[in-house]
């Protein structure tokens, strides 16, 4: 009797043990081959989840050459998305990261070295971009994402010859995205929008996400545009806002289409909004406000893009581009001619020599202008804008008939290229009819 | 196959620049600051301008009109629901002010004070959201902390990490703050919870616990680390260390346990502490070492054999406690009928009258078996630290680690004992004999289990 | 610790009932507990639990995912064993409850080589055409680019084979993801829906299915980045679009004679057609995504190789200059060994040769010395080059208790040995990097005890694969 009694209490605690055991021992009420509780999978849409993705990963990691190159790219899709160059020092930041670390081979890791290319491209720095896309093709001539980089620097360098047979290159190896939209930008340029707009129909296809999805349907909205058709366009970017609601290119293609058909009080509402998050879009916004005779709210806008150059300027970034374009229209004439001149010097691209050739117009040197007119339309001229300021050239040098066909070609490109510019077409035709 | 993203245009050019703002010269940047007091609730609100966006806006009239229309503005824009009433919300204080900004620009700040009634008088859910100029880029930032009232439970920091919109943390591993919403529950009652996210299908110990840890990680890793945030992560640390202690396993309880079973001195539980400490940071340096030393070491391994040996300590010192509530059992007068007229008294007498020194020791091998195994936060803090060269620091973590559990284990064991004091006083007495064979045989058992389950992992 | 208290409650309370009588009461539930003790030890999860982290790879890295080859599966259809069921994957990291769609302008294929010339002696070809949107406009509205729109495809089957294209099956169903009741009313009807008969008594499915592949983080930490990290193993609640093929073995064997020529490589490839620019050039499909052997392009090719691995055929992979070298010499064997604290053996790695280009044999020279899954054991066959191809030895007896290890444990019919949706490849993968099974290697690297699992189980049918995962 006292033998039981003595091992009672045993037999208690040993059946209390087993119970505590299976409820409180760590995750013992866990079946084995249950998957442990883990957050769903990340949207790979998702980019500031993925953003935060790569940062915890670095924070354990801080020597993974790939997940910095990564963490780069990452920033620097986000400084487009935002428009904000914020991003621009975060993504040098990581890419110059990554390149510290070593590698197997001794070399910079490959991505990284591509990064800042894509990041010199971002900054303007077209050359840069190229000697670096010119690098990584060294070290990885099969790592495509460069050719990319290449191509862009190409197009912006004027180098359109260069463009094509890297372009040509990269379809070879790798038709996909980046390859579409870049063949579509070159058929662009030569004045090819039918090759354009099926090459892009092609992008839109195998889009990887909203946002490049929202990329070719914008671009395809443009070319609408281009074409002369702003009801088309207007779809396009509604379907790229559809996608991707924070598409800024779109948002203004869209206020812009939407003033060529009428649609003022919208327009306007869609460029207020815009240039509180993008400033990109205040001279185009201007005009529409001077347009339409709001001189003081035109002049406001203009304010802003001055602040907006002195800010870049300040920092050492000058756009002679941007800012040449500007003073040609609504500021100092001479000073365009300089800004745009020191811009020819580094690039040679028909969107430079159009406005260097508009800018010498203005200030009263239409001979010169003309030849740089002539150049800004050497691939095929298909751009309203640059037919409209060959006219305008041609027409302050007495040449009545040539500057009507260029007028005529303009409005018959895009009868809405500009509101002011195709309204002083229409007039000048009307006048010298 | 990780390609990288190659944006197909080139975008206009924008500042790369570095100004104050971590969103560059056209963000506009919100901070909201909750306050909930028992009879309201106190929003201030502080929107702080780049250049681009302080030139855009007109200021007509004068500064303080500007503040005021601004205010209202703005106050349209916030939502805040108590229980799912919207709150009403009133300015009671503008203010509007320029600062010199980059390229002889300027930018603005704009603070606005409102408030709106509330009655703290039971557990309230609030919600808060701020769709002020939703559309811009910028810091977007969320505080919430109570003044008399105590959150239970908050989606956004007590504390702004930004200073209230002043010294942005600028951190190649860190986004800009993007929080425009904020979800609340308050109830009477002083002191904070700390911050929680909903993580689904994770029990609430689990969930916190994890935040605590990714807390003190970020903390550890940070660019700069100043003394109150070095303060902050030790503290983190202490906590952790005690939230760990108090989760079950690795036969911590046990010392608790058997600490309450009998009647302990104040240098007993110090030598406790000591030990728990002692051994647990011990443990995770060694560790440390070795991982950082040698990468093909499996830590997990390590760890189960560690197990093993907590266990088996745990097991012999049950042994040892079971033979000698044995040995007494035997002895005459000390018998089960005996023990109904002596209860509480003559279990203190009889506690003292067995050799003190050897129990001594068996708590502090229990210690050490406690503080044996490493535990993991502890050690992915210290391998963070090092490899961000705070060595030292990382050390510190570690000890405030150890003497949190410690902590948890001399308060569990205190809160025990009282209890069994008290249900000693009533009918329990007639079990009070058997006390000794129950704590030997519940360390034994325990033992046991940790060891089997150090096994079952090894193999 | 309340449970003290609750102990000394509770132990008063039984001791009140206790009679002598009830001692057998008492043995027995000391039984039960001790019996209930050892098997919470046993099954109990490890004391420790790691750290859970979300997939290796940052999704939005991934691109051009719908030509992305992910997972390659060929093993001796278990319930069908005169069949060899093919699985190949594309399109990884479907998030639940999310459409996605196959690249129209592209090619998918299954080639299958059965006289060790690298050459596909079958080739199994998927096209794809959009067909409208059949579901409410509700479900639509938030629809976000074409992958992710919810649209129906369909697919034409062809076959390629002595020299003829032979069209299989024409307007095929695709099996949508499960998009719930509104969207995918009785999905398990419409998984039905996508098997379909193939002439010839093969079976084919077509369509979106619960992401197979499962991993070793630890393994695959240390395999692709040469990373330590803590151990997690899971599988991963993602979908992926399958291409799964179940074929009579006399149909791919050559010479139709799959006892005598038993051997098969296969691989996957998908193709885009390309473009002209400015009116010149060609419009071609070119390859843009090639798959055998699990791992393969990443581990065994260079980073900077890759993509132009991703390019070459199998039979150009002898002479090529990049596939057999960087067999041999794998610079992730290095990084592997160095991180892992353990010898990888010296180059040239002719075991890796044997496993990944030729297949075991006893009939070559590499170190393996076992007949396994060369070409070279195929009567009909005499000699080979050199190739990376998926080999299956379609005549390994199906074992009874298959092992995710594979041939590392003994378990003939599992990876190298063709794969199946339960080997570990990336575990094995790491092993043999580090000089298994030719060497002793480092088999205590990826601790085998600890469980590794599939997110959703595998069912006993063709296709095997687990219903879409949903969300919530």
């Amino acid at each position: 009797m006292s033998s039981i009694r003595r091992s009672l209490p045993l037999l208690v605690c040993l059946l209390l043990g087993c119970v505590l055991l299976a409820l409180y021992a760590p995750g013992g009420a866990l079946r084995r081959d249950e998957p442990p509780p883990q957050q769903a999978g990340r949207s790979p849409y998702d980019l500031a989840g993925s953003i935060e993705d790569a940062q915890n990963r670095l924070r354990g990691h801080p020597d993974d050459a790939a997940a910095w190159a990564g963490l780069g790219f990452l920033y620097l899709e986000q400084a487009r998305r935002t428009a904000d160059g914020a991003y621009h020092a975060k993504a040098r930041g990581a890419f110059e990261r990554s390149m510290r670390l070593p590698t197997g081979d001794g070399e910079p890791y490959i991505d990284a070295v591509i990064g800042m290319g894509a990041l010199a491209n971002a900054g303007h720095d077209f050359a840069g971009a190229v000697r670096w896309a010119e690098r990584a093709r060294e070290a990885a001539p099969y790592r495509w994402p460069l050719y990319g980089v290449l191509i862009d620097a190409h197009l912006e360098l004027g180098q359109y010859q260069q463009a094509e047979s890297t372009l040509r290159h990269m379809l070879d190896g790798r038709p996909d995205f980046a390859s579409f939209t870049r063949a579509a930008r070159l058929e662009r340029v030569h004045g090819r929008p039918g090759p354009a707009r099926e090459l892009l129909h092609r992008a839109c296809e195998i889009a990887g996400d909203p946002a490049e999805y929202a990329f070719c349907q914008g671009q395809l909205g443009d070319l609408a545009w281009h074409t002369g058709d702003p009801r088309a366009a207007l779809t396009a970017y509604a379907e790229a806002l559809a996608a991707d609601p924070g598409h800024v290119p779109s948002q203004a293609g869209r206020a812009r289409a939407q003033a060529a058909l009428g649609h003022v009080h919208q327009a306007r509402r869609g460029y207020a909004s815009l240039v509180a998050r993008a400033p990109s879009f205040v001279v185009e916004y201007g005009e529409l406000l001077e347009h339409l005779g709001d001189r003081a709210g035109a002049r406001r806008q203009y304010a802003v893009f001055t602040a907006q150059h002195k800010l870049l300027a300040a920092a050492g970034n000058a756009d002679h581009l941007a800012m040449g374009t500007y003073e040609a229209d609504h500021g100092d004439p001479d000073t365009a001619v300089r800004h745009l001149r020191a811009e020819w010097k580094r690039r040679q691209s028909i969107e430079v020599a159009d406005a260097l050739g508009w800018a010498l117009h203005r200030a009263g040197r239409h001979a010169e202008a003309a030849t740089y007119a002539a150049r800004a339309e050497r691939l095929g001229g298909h751009h309203a804008l640059f037919a409209y300021h060959r006219g305008e050239i041609e027409q302050a040098l007495g040449h009545t008939a040539s500057a009507r066909a260029h007028l005529t070609r303009a409005l018959s490109l895009n009868p809405h290229f500009s509101p002011a510019g195709a309204a002083r077409a229409r007039e000048l035709l009307a006048a010298t009819a | 196959m990780i390609t990288p993203l190659v944006s197909p245009l080139v975008s206009p050019l924008v500042s790369a620049a570095l100004a104050a703002h971590p969103l560059g010269n056209f963000s506009v940047n919100h901070y909201d600051g909750l306050t909930i007091h028992r009879d309201r609730i106190e929003h201030v609100a502080i929107v702080d301008s780049a250049e681009i966006p302080t030139l855009q806006e007109t200021v007509r009239g004068s500064v303080d009109a500007h503040a005021r229309r601004a205010c209202a503005r703005l106050r349209d824009t916030v939502e805040g629901t108590v229980e799912g009433r919207p709150l009403a919300w009133r300015v009671t204080e503008t203010s509007f002010a320029y600062q010199a900004g980059a390229a002889g620009l300027r930018t603005s700040r704009l603070t606005c004070r409102l408030s709106a009634p509330l009655r703290v008088d039971r557990p309230l859910t609030l919600t808060f959201a701020n769709a002020h100029r939703a559309g811009t880029v910028g810091w977007r930032e969320i505080t919430a902390r109570g003044d008399g009232v105590r959150l239970s439970a908050s989606s956004v920091p007590a504390h702004s990490v930004s200073g209230e919109l002043r010294d942005y943390p600028a951190d190649l591993l860190r986004s800009p703050l993007d929080v425009r919403q904020a979800r609340v529950t308050v109830e009477p009652g002083t002191g904070d919870a700390g911050t929680s996210v909903t993580v689904p299908g994770v029990d609430i110990v689990t969930r916190y616990t994890a935040l605590l840890a990714d807390r003190l990680n970020t903390l550890v890793g940070a660019d700069r680390l100043t003394v109150p945030l070095g303060m902050l992560a030790l503290f983190l640390s202490l906590l952790l260390g005690a939230v760990h202690a108090a989760m079950p396993g690795h036969g911590k309880t046990v010392m608790a346990a058997y600490l309450a079973g009998r009647d302990r001195r104040l240098r007993d539980t110090v030598a406790v502490a000591a030990t728990v400490t002692a051994t647990h940071t011990a443990g995770v340096l060694v560790l440390g070492v070795l991982v950082t030393l040698t990468a093909s070491f499996t830590g997990e391994a390590v760890l189960s054999w560690l197990g093993v040996a907590s266990g088996l300590i745990i097991a012999l010192i049950g042994v040892g406690l079971l033979r000698s509530a044995r040995r007494r059992d035997s002895t005459p007068g000390h018998g089960h009928d005996h023990g109904h007229g002596h209860g509480h008294g003559h279990g203190h007498g009889h506690g003292h009258g067995h050799g003190h020194g050897r129990r001594s020791g068996g708590v502090v091998a229990l210690a050490v078996a406690g503080g044996l195994v490493p535990s993991p936060s502890a050690l992915v803090v210290l391998l963070g630290a090092v490899a961000l060269g705070r060595t030292v620091f990382g050390v510190m973590t570690v000890v405030c680690y150890g003497l949190g559990m410690a902590l948890t284990l001399l308060t569990a064991a205190l809160a025990l004992r009282k209890l069994g004091d008290l249900a000693l006083l009533g009918r329990l007495q007639r079990l009070r004999p058997y006390s000794a064979t129950m704590t030997a045989t519940l360390v034994l058992l325990v033992g046991t289990g940790v060891t089997l389950r150090a096994v079952a992992a090894l193999v | 610790m309340p449970a003290g208290t609750a102990g000394y409650q509770r132990n008063e309370r039984q001791m009140r009932v206790t009679s002598a009588r009830s001692r057998w009461t008492w043995a027995a539930a000391g039984g039960a507990a001790i019996a209930m003790l050892t098997t919470t030890v046993l099954l109990g999860p490890s004391m420790r639990q790691g750290t859970a982290t979300s997939h290796w790879d940052a999704p939005a890295t991934t691109r051009d995912k719908q030509v992305d080859a992910t997972d390659l599966y060929a093993f001796t259809s278990p319930e069908r064993q005169d069949t060899v069921t093919i699985v190949a994957n594309y399109i990884p990291f479907q998030v639940p409850n999310k459409p996605y769609q196959f690249d129209t302008g592209a090619r998918y294929e299954v080639h299958i080589d059965n006289t060790g010339t690298g050459r596909a002696a079958v080739t199994y070809r998927w096209t794809f055409t959009t067909k409208g949107l059949p579901v409410p406009s509700l479900v639509r509205k938030h629809q976000a680019g074409p992958a992710d729109a919810l649209v129906e495809q369909s697919y034409t089957l062809t076959r390629l084979r002595d020299g003829k294209w032979e069209t299989l099956v024409r307007d095929g169903y695709v099996a949508p993801t499960d998009m719930g009741a509104l969207a995918t009313p009785d999905y398990p009807e419409l998984r039905r829906k996508a098997v379909r008969d193939l002439p010839g008594g093969g079976k084919v499915f077509t369509g979106t299915a619960a992401d197979p592949f499962y991993s070793d983080n630890h393994a695959v930490n240390l395999l692709r980045f040469g990373l330590p990290f803590f151990p997690v193993k899971t599988g991963v609640p993602l979908n992926v679009s399958s291409l799964a093929l179940q074929i009579p073995k006399s149909e791919l064997a050559l010479g139709g004679d799959p006892a005598a020529n038993p051997v098969i490589g296969v691989w996957t490839t998908a193709s885009r057609r390309s473009s002209g620019v400015l009116g010149s050039g060609q419009a071609g499909f070119k390859q843009v995504s090639r798959l055998g052997n699990p791992n393969f392009n990443e581990v065994i090719i260079p980073l900077k190789q890759r993509d132009r691995f991703n390019t070459l055929r199998p039979d150009g992979d002898e002479s090529g200059g990049l596939v057999v070298p960087s067999t041999l010499d794998p610079d992730q064997a290095k990084v592997v060994a160095k991180q892992a604290k353990v010898a990888a053996p010296p180059a040239p790695r002719k075991d890796l040769e044997e496993i990944y280009l030729t297949g075991l044999t006893t009939r070559g020279d590499g170190p393996i010395d076992r007949d396994l899954n060369s070409h070279l054991l195929n009567r009909d066959v005499s000699r080979i080059v050199k190739a990376e191809e998926l080999r299956l030895n379609m005549s390994t007896p199906v074992a009874a208790e298959p092992d995710k290890y594979g041939l590392l444990k003994g378990d003939e019919q599992g990876y190298p040995n063709g794969r199946r949706l339960v080997d570990d490849v990336v575990t094995v993968n790491l092993r043999m990097l580090l000089g298994e099974p030719a060497g002793p290697g480092a088999p205590g690297l990826i601790a085998e005890d600890n469980p590794a699992f599939l997110y959703k189980p595998i069912s006993g049918s063709f296709p095997y694969l687990a219903l879409p995962v949903t969300a919530g």
